[in-house]
């Protein structure tokens, strides 16, 4: 069964736990409304930068969200993939990061803003208590819809999957992905995703 | 991976009536989705499961540019203009705000399974999750009924959630705990047959104590202060008090009804509220209406009348058998606050945040939650910090904040630590730094301007002067709304604010309107003046303004209520004065848009579309009399002059109506008759004039007033009747709006 919800987050580089300012960014969720800059029906922007360690601002969409998210301490681009009954997983799985790097290359081109993504990793959470709990099984079966995913962008055997906010069982089931080597540029991981 | 369904899953774990409920509701939503019920049926279902709309979910959204259409699949509508698949509001009802570690964590999964990873709590110690799915909502009750949480009648014309003081049980200055009786009320009302027949809402709410804050009963439908009589517990009852549009404070009803009679009393007021409470004009329906037109004597008997009648039901006392004797038990022995080992930033926030329990060596901390929200990891940090310190102890606030109680003195630096390390651990709890706002334009349908957005920005200036403002002016409060129906409780705030619009220089111009001197202490027991309305961006620098002066220019000990009315409504407008005004748009552009939001500004997402008009139009000038009567007239009252204050108020409704006469019938005259016979034929009778959501609420003012003018005008007439002059003009100004963005749409 497919998730209710799966999230990507790639994080800000060079440094992740540097403070981002977040005021630019609401401007340029609302031009990307305004100019149906990336996929997905867009609806409207969320600011939560008075929040710690929040979801900072997020452009809030029907079947996908995208946000500059600060949580645990660290930036990055949190892209939440929700409403798509009936799909399979692997297929889900794909166009999250599809649409993640997506919106990963097209808030990089905004060089007023400076935001950059690093591309050689990124978390994936599972938000499905009854579907996919964070339990050693969920992972194990997680973990064999995720590989041939991350083989796809990285390469056979380079790549790491290792699970993550396990020690707190209350928490969606989380992993993390890092490729090893050589990264292509975000545009061909996405050629690679599509094809 | 699991293949069960919630409801599977959750099978034996929900009260059978509940899950009954849910079910049902399930199956209602699924006949809606084949169009087998009307639309409005089944809104009104929704709305009673707690299921809201939420702002463009009529499908229309402005981007800045242009009204678009946002493009859902077309599939029948959840009520009248909103769209199947449109994402909107789910309200959770919490009695007396009480809420466990368990259900903490049941409502940070639910935020991150079908919201927005994001735990808001109301100014009624509810929870709200943003940018649900309709479909999804069925599962999320279940899960929760599964923690004994309902959201029943977190909506729609019913009894709403029964708050109190977030103190009740520890406080050192209430009667009694009461708690186990809002809780009771709460469980008698759930679902009562007596209930489902108001013509509007219902909002009760309990207090400890006559003269604190945090109760808020004089601002309730219907209000219980706790008092003790030779022995015996009971409440002093009060009804029909509100904010919204047109406050007003609620009345005694009993100044000693025994705790036995608690229950039976309330069944009795809700049979009176439903029989003879209005139906059909959804402006009128509150209960404060029918007690005003009725008379508390009149009400008060119509309610005994109607308590002989009741059959009777056991459930009126079986409560009080098991009654506890306070709300919860501390988890830890307690224990001195120590001098050794505080963090840096203890202090400070031991300061704001702490209030010694009534229980010798125990506290009750603020977790300040900014303009009421967490996330998911906060609240289940959050749950185990009450877990380590204080068991169950955690109750929400109509601060919006959340606290935790019992905790050992000795305990709080550590529990400091603890909140600091996962960003809960901000002074400033219930300072001038801990802005309360409703929703506004970022989510709520109704909202005019962006209230969170001027929270943040407030919050964001004020935490950065923490510890070098002057003790009186960082203990003032500011609330806010995104309009006049003061979800923000902006009237009973020290400063408050609520969103409005200005047409200049041919476009609009977010505004808040300054609502000075309310009172929140004595259960909310007087409420503010509109002294003058601001530019949104303008708000910091009015504040600023106002707590300078007020800073320089008090007496000792004087309060920012009895200063402001030492000095005069005239005083305060003069500070404000110089803030008003806006320039061009070329000159100015910045605040043509609201905080947190970059797009041009309009209303057109209230209604229909706008575009630029004319730069200085007929009406702009003409209304500008009508401000400034409505501004005389709070002279007046603060004068002592009701008489002439109401009188000033129906003028100001008679001119704002004549400027908007004068742009169709330049020669109409200035005599009343005329003017409201022109404007109820061009303006009421062919709904020109009318809200979308008020609907005729705001002309009928003018209309009632002018038909029924009163004999006897005594403070509290002549300030209700100010407050309509002032949404009388609103109205006027929207009204203009829409007519001039309706002109520039029709082809040349």
């Amino acid at each position: 069964m497919t998730p209710q919800r799966i999230a990507a987050k790639f994080l800000v580089e060079p440094d992740p736990a540097a403070a981002v300012a977040l005021e630019p960014v609401i401007g340029l969720f609302h031009r990307f409304i305004q100019e149906q800059s990336l996929p997905g029906l867009l609806l409207d922007v969320a600011d939560y930068a008075h929040v710690p360690d929040g979801p900072g601002v997020v452009l809030i969409g029907h079947d996908v969200d995208y946000g500059i998210d600060l949580s645990d301490g660290q930036a990055g681009l949190l892209v939440v993939r929700k409403r798509f009954a009936g799909q399979a997983f692997g297929e889900v799985l794909r166009d999250t990061l599809g649409r993640a790097l997506t919106a990963a290359q097209a808030i990089g081109q905004e060089s007023d803003l400076g935001l950059r993504f690093a591309s050689d990793a990124l978390t994936l959470h599972f938000f499905d208590r009854l579907v996919t709990p964070n339990s050693d099984e969920a992972f194990e079966s997680v973990r064999g819809e995720v590989e041939p995913v991350a083989e796809c962008l990285y390469g056979a055997a380079s790549y790491e999957i290792s699970r993550v906010r396990s020690e707190d069982r209350r928490k969606a089931l989380s992993l993390s992905i890092r490729g090893s080597g050589e990264i292509a540029p975000p545009s061909a991981l996405i050629e690679r995703l599509s094809a | 991976m699991s293949h069960a369904s919630w409801k599977q899953t959750l099978e034996g774990r929900i009260d059978p009536g509940w899950a009954e409920e849910i079910d049902h509701f399930e199956g209602q939503l699924e006949l809606r989705r084949q169009g087998k019920i009307e639309e409005k049926v089944f809104a009104e279902t929704r709305l009673r499961r707690g299921v809201y709309g939420q702002r463009y979910d009529n499908g229309k959204r402005h981007d800045g540019v242009a009204e678009r259409p946002l493009a859902f699949e077309e599939k029948p509508t959840k009520g009248p203009d909103t769209l199947w698949d449109a994402p909107g509001m789910q309200r959770i009802k919490i009695p007396f705000g009480g809420v466990s570690p368990e259900q903490l964590e049941v409502l940070a999964e639910l935020a991150e399974d079908y919201s927005d990873n994001i735990l808001h709590v109301t100014t009624r110690q509810d929870f709200q999750l943003h940018f649900v799915h309709i479909e999804d909502t069925p599962d999320l009750m279940r899960r929760l009924a599964a923690v004994d949480i309902t959201t029943r009648e977190a909506c729609g014309n019913s009894v709403r959630n029964v708050t109190a003081c977030p103190r009740a049980g520890v406080c050192r200055g209430e009667a009694f705990d009461v708690s186990p009786y809002a809780h009771a009320l709460m469980r008698f009302l759930l679902g009562h047959p007596d209930v489902q027949d108001f013509g509007r809402k219902f909002k009760p709410a309990f207090s400890g104590c006559e003269h604190e804050a945090c109760g808020l009963v004089q601002m309730h439908d219907g209000g219980y202060v706790a008092r003790m009589r030779d022995g015996k517990r009971g409440f002093k009852v009060v009804v029909g008090g509100g904010l919204g549009p047109v406050p007003h404070q609620a009345q005694v009803l009993s100044e000693f009804t025994p705790e036995e009679e608690l229950l039976p009393q309330m069944q009795a007021v809700c049979r009176v509220f439903a029989r003879l409470g209005e139906k059909r004009n959804r402006g009128r329906a509150r209960i404060k209406f029918l007690v005003a037109k009725l008379g508390i004597e009149e009400f008060r008997r119509l309610v005994e009348e109607e308590r002989v009648t009741l059959p009777h039901d056991d459930r009126w006392t079986a409560f009080l058998d098991d009654m506890p004797h306070t709300s919860g038990e501390a988890v830890l022995e307690p224990g001195p606050l120590g001098d050794a080992g505080r963090s840096p930033g203890f202090e400070a926030w031991h300061r704001s945040n702490v209030y010694a329990q009534r229980q010798e060596g125990y506290a009750m901390a603020t977790v300040h939650l900014p303009l009421g929200d967490m996330t998911s990891d906060q609240a289940r940090s959050l749950a185990d910090i009450a877990r380590r310190f204080a068991g169950e102890n955690l109750r929400t606030t109509v601060d919006q904040n959340v606290v935790i109680r019992f905790v050992p003195d000795a305990e709080l630096p550590a529990l400091y630590e603890a909140l600091c390390a996962v960003g809960l651990g901000a002074p400033g709890a219930g300072t001038i730094a801990d802005v309360v706002t409703c929703p506004g334009t970022d989510t709520c349908k109704l909202g005019i301007a962006a209230s969170r957005g001027l929270g943040s920005e407030m919050i964001r200036r004020l935490q950065a002067k923490a510890g070098t403002l002057p003790e009186a002016v960082e203990a003032l409060s500011i609330k806010a709304s995104g309009c006049f129906n003061s979800c923000g409780q902006h009237h009973i705030s020290d400063i408050g604010f609520y969103g409005n619009s200005r047409k200049i220089d041919g476009r609009t111009v977010p505004h808040f309107q300054v609502i000075l001197g309310g009172q929140r202490q004595e259960n909310g027991g007087s409420y503010g003046l509109a002294v003058g309305s601001v530019p949104s961006k303008a708000v910091p620098l009015a504040i600023e303004a106002l707590t300078g002066a007020f800073a320089e220019g008090r007496e000792p000990d004087e309060s920012f209520q009895a200063w402001s009315a030492r000095l005069g409504k005239r005083s305060m407008r003069e500070l404000i004065k110089p803030l008003m005004s806006v320039g061009p748009y070329a000159e100015e552009p910045e605040f043509y848009s609201d905080w947190s939001d970059v797009r041009e500004f309009t209303i057109g997402d209230l209604g229909v579309g706008e575009c630029a008009g004319e730069v200085v139009s007929l009406f702009g000038i003409e209304v500008v009399k009508a401000e400034a009567q409505a501004f005389d007239a709070q002279i007046a009252l603060d004068d002592g002059d009701a008489g002439g204050a109401e009188s000033l108020a129906y003028a100001a409704m008679l001119s704002a109506a004549r400027a908007l006469v004068r742009t169709e019938f330049i020669d109409v005259t200035e005599q009343p008759e005329d003017v409201v016979a022109e404007f109820r034929t061009r303006f009421f009778e062919n709904e020109r004039f009318f809200d979308k959501y008020a609907k005729g609420k705001f002309g009928a003012y003018l209309l009632e007033r002018h038909a029924n003018p009163d004999t006897t005008v005594d403070d509290a007439l002549a300030a209700r009747r100010i407050e309509e002059a002032q949404l009388f003009i609103e109205a006027a100004h929207a009204c203009e709006a829409r007519m001039t963005a309706e002109a520039a749409e029709v082809p040349a």
